[in-house]
């Protein structure tokens, strides 16, 4: 399971390989494990290890998001690619359906 | 999980009855990060189980289930011993006359109900006239009671309990939120957008807003997370002793919207429906179906018991206390087990 300093790591990586001025990055991670049973007896037991790495570009107001599982360079490097081709090709969410993606203020300003 | 697995079939076996469920354990971290210099990382583990159990000719069902952040506090002895009970209890239900009945609802059925409330208290779709909470001709019953005074209806991201994320979809810092104070609307879900549209503060709630927000990235998925309602102090077999004529309701099965505005919903009884006279349950009663919204079942609330977590229908999780309510509709029967 990737650690914060881990997930923080890879996060920024991926943020280095945007061109765009808007990037955001969604990372999860999971370990699931279940046993079903049925008729007095289990059915099925399953380990699940998961991992998704999302990214999300935009720039004039045009998106686009793109997801992998593989997380070596070549890929994630694809994956920023293709969700900046994907934005270029998309049509303009012009305001005021946009809100920008800057840092939320601090904890202590809401009340 | 197994030895929870072996409890559960072992009594089932012994009880000459046929056991199904599943145990399920997870470890999720998420983190996010963007250009402007925002980093947040989450941990969170959970678990549940749930279990049905049935005659071995299928001709009753019993069910139970348990959700916990620690898979050591999940009590499949208990659990086993519900469904099982149920199943038992429930041999040769009665068929009794439709009609509105006064209900005692478990914490799983109450919860299955109370969730539906989740996306109403959206600011945006209530300003905009589509909510029970919009008032007609414009505005909202923001500030007005609706609700018995014991009725209150929050979310809180860092109840150990049941934690969720500390971010919102729209990237805002989760906190606290009281929908309903005391039977009072408290608070409308404003997500950053309708905040800023409108001139308020957004009311960053548990993960992605309570019927907020959404859009950034799937986030809405979580829109229900951290929904607690307060209980009181009465136990099931109190809340049973005080009815006079009425019906102990399992859970509900198959829930589908009716009204959008008002909430109304469908949905069937299933695995374990009991008549209860002069405050005994006397006789299991075959199922229904219901028609009926979390607006009008929380008016008609007379008696909260204890909040517990539930594991709901589809998987939804809330903090719920049983509860009796007057006048809830059953229209027509249901002959399905």
């Amino acid at each position: 399971m990737l650690t914060r300093d881990e997930s923080e790591k890879l996060a920024r990586k991926v943020l280095g390989l945007s061109t765009f001025p808007e990037c955001q990055v969604t990372i999860s991670a999971s370990e699931q494990a279940y046993t079903r049973f049925a008729n007095n007896g289990i059915t099925t037991a399953s380990l699940n290890l998961r991992h998704t790495v999302s990214v999300a570009v935009s720039r004039d107001g045009k998106a686009g998001v793109m997801t992998v599982n593989d997380l070596d360079d070549a890929s994630l490097k694809a994956a920023v690619k293709k969700a900046e081709d994907l934005a270029a090709i998309a049509p303009s969410n012009s305001p005021p359906s946009t809100i920008s993606t800057s840092a939320p203020p601090p904890r202590a300003r809401l009340k | 999980m197994i030895p929870h697995v072996k409890t559960i079939i072992d009594l089932a076996v012994r009880q000459k009855q046929v056991a199904a469920g599943l145990i399920e354990r997870s470890h999720r971290i998420s983190a996010i990060a963007n250009k402007a210099g925002l980093f947040g990382y989450h941990n969170s583990a959970d678990s549940q189980l749930t279990t049905t159990i049935r005659m071995a000719d299928g001709s009753s069902s019993g069910w139970a289930g348990q959700p916990s952040t620690k898979l050591s506090e999940i009590d499949s002895a208990k659990l086993a011993a519900t469904a099982s009970e149920k199943c038992a209890r429930w041999t040769n239900p009665q068929k009794i006359e439709p009609g509105n009945y006064t209900v005692v609802l478990e914490p799983t059925a109450a919860a299955d109900i109370i969730r539906l409330m989740a996306g109403a208290f959206s600011a945006r779709n209530t300003e905009e006239g589509r909510t029970f909470l919009s008032k007609r001709g414009g505005g909202s019953l923001l500030g007005e009671k609706l609700f018995p005074e014991f009725v209150t209806l929050r979310s809180d991201p860092f109840d150990p309990r049941q934690p969720s994320t500390p971010w919102t979809a729209d990237l805002l810092p989760t906190r606290a939120i009281t929908w309903v104070d005391k039977g009072v609307i408290a608070n409308l879900s404003y997500d950053r957008y309708w905040a800023g549209k409108t001139g308020k503060e957004p009311t960053p709630s548990a993960g992605g807003g309570f019927g907020g927000g959404g859009g950034f990235g799937g986030g809405g998925a979580a829109a229900q997370a951290g929904l607690i309602m307060e209980g009181g102090d009465a136990t099931l077999d109190q809340l049973i002793a005080g009815v006079e004529r009425g019906l102990l309701v399992t859970h509900f099965w198959y829930i589908r919207f009716v009204n959008q505005q008002t909430l109304q919903h469908t949905g069937l009884t299933r695995d374990g429906l009991f008549l209860i006279e002069n405050g005994k349950i006397t006789a299991p009663v075959m199922n229904f179906r219901f028609l009926e919204s979390p607006v009008r079942l929380l008016k008609n609330t007379q008696r909260l018991g204890q909040a517990v977590r539930v594991r709901g229908l589809e998987g939804g999780m809330m903090i719920a206390p049983a509860l009796v309510a007057t006048d809830f509709p059953l229209p027509s029967i249901s002959d399905a087990i």
